[in-house]
């Protein structure tokens, strides 16, 4: 799931530009579902045993 | 954020954000957001600071009174080192720190906070007015300049999520724009990681149902290996990741 974009568009809802001078461009941004690369050294976000670890017990049990 | 689009459409806004080293965060911002797993978070996330590190203690010693005056350590437990979100996901522990959103975002957690700042006493008031407003008082939402408004709502929608009364930016907020508008760095990751656990103070103390930082948290998720975990052991398939 992906969310709103910033852009002309919202420019033109806050009344900030002229109807006529809103423009979509090619290389407007598109919602995208790519996930990124995975951070070598990010650090652990889980506070007991590694996430692979508790998410196999969660699945046994 | 459209930056090119912005830009395209006359507010060139890249320059502010690029001083502030957000240009990652802002491309990490259009991916996938998976809302379950976010709401299973945010609903069983709790605080731990100083405080609930306190009550922990006082709990281990009315169980054990001869415990009194002892140390954490002896307490049985572990150091307290800094303020945490804990929750849990599928059953998986979770906690997230300041750190975490400052590589999650991929920048230093440097440069300028504030907070704790008295609304009319506070000296910050006749700064930020001068930025926004250039005047020492007080000004209105319909006074900023275009571009200005623009900050705001980015700050609102991106930085530091309301869920509404964007047009009314506590003295806070105020600030924290004025750092990106005068292009001094903001401890960015810190205003984050604040306003996360603000929002869910507000969460649980006011029964709001909003949750930010969907997108945020979906790539701690991610980076933190949770996502795979729960794949690999079939906890969830990719239709309730999706969701």
């Amino acid at each position: 799931m992906t969310g709103k974009v910033i852009n002309g568009h919202t420019l033109r809802k806050m009344l900030l530009i002229k109807k006529e001078d809103l423009t979509e461009l090619i290389i407007d941004l598109k919602e995208s579902s790519v996930v990124s690369n995975l951070m070598d050294d990010f650090p652990p976000i889980c506070r007991q045993d590694p996430p692979e670890v508790r998410a196999a017990y969660v699945y046994e049990h | 954020m459209d930056s090119k689009s912005l830009a395209h459409h006359g507010y060139e806004l890249r320059h502010f954000y690029h001083t502030q080293d957000l240009d990652d965060y802002f491309f990490m911002l259009n991916g996938p957001s998976y809302e379950n797993l976010v709401r299973h978070f945010w609903v069983r996330a709790e605080i731990y600071d100083r405080h609930a590190a306190k009550m922990e203690e006082h709990e281990k010693v009315l169980i054990d009174p001869t415990l009194e005056g002892k140390t954490r350590e002896e307490l049985g437990l572990k150091p307290f080192t800094c303020t945490e979100i804990r929750s849990s996901i599928m059953g998986i522990p979770v906690s997230i720190i300041e750190e975490i959103i400052a590589r999650t975002i991929r920048r230093s957690a440097e440069g300028s906070f504030k907070e704790d700042l008295d609304n009319k006493t506070s000296p910050w008031n006749e700064v930020v007015n001068m930025t926004m407003f250039n005047n020492k008082k007080k000004g209105k939402y319909c006074d900023l300049k275009m571009q200005y408004k623009m900050l705001l709502k980015i700050m609102n929608e991106n930085l530091l999520p309301k869920g509404g009364g964007g047009d009314q930016p506590s003295l806070e907020h105020k600030v924290f724009l004025h750092f990106f508008i005068t292009q001094k760095k903001a401890n960015v990751p810190k205003y984050i990681f604040n306003h996360m656990m603000w929002a869910l103070k507000e969460s649980q103390d006011n029964n709001r149902s909003w949750i930010p930082y969907g997108r945020l948290l979906s790539e701690i998720f991610h980076q933190g290996g949770i996502l795979k975990a729960l794949k690999q052991s079939q906890v969830v398939n990719d239709h309730q990741l999706a969701q």
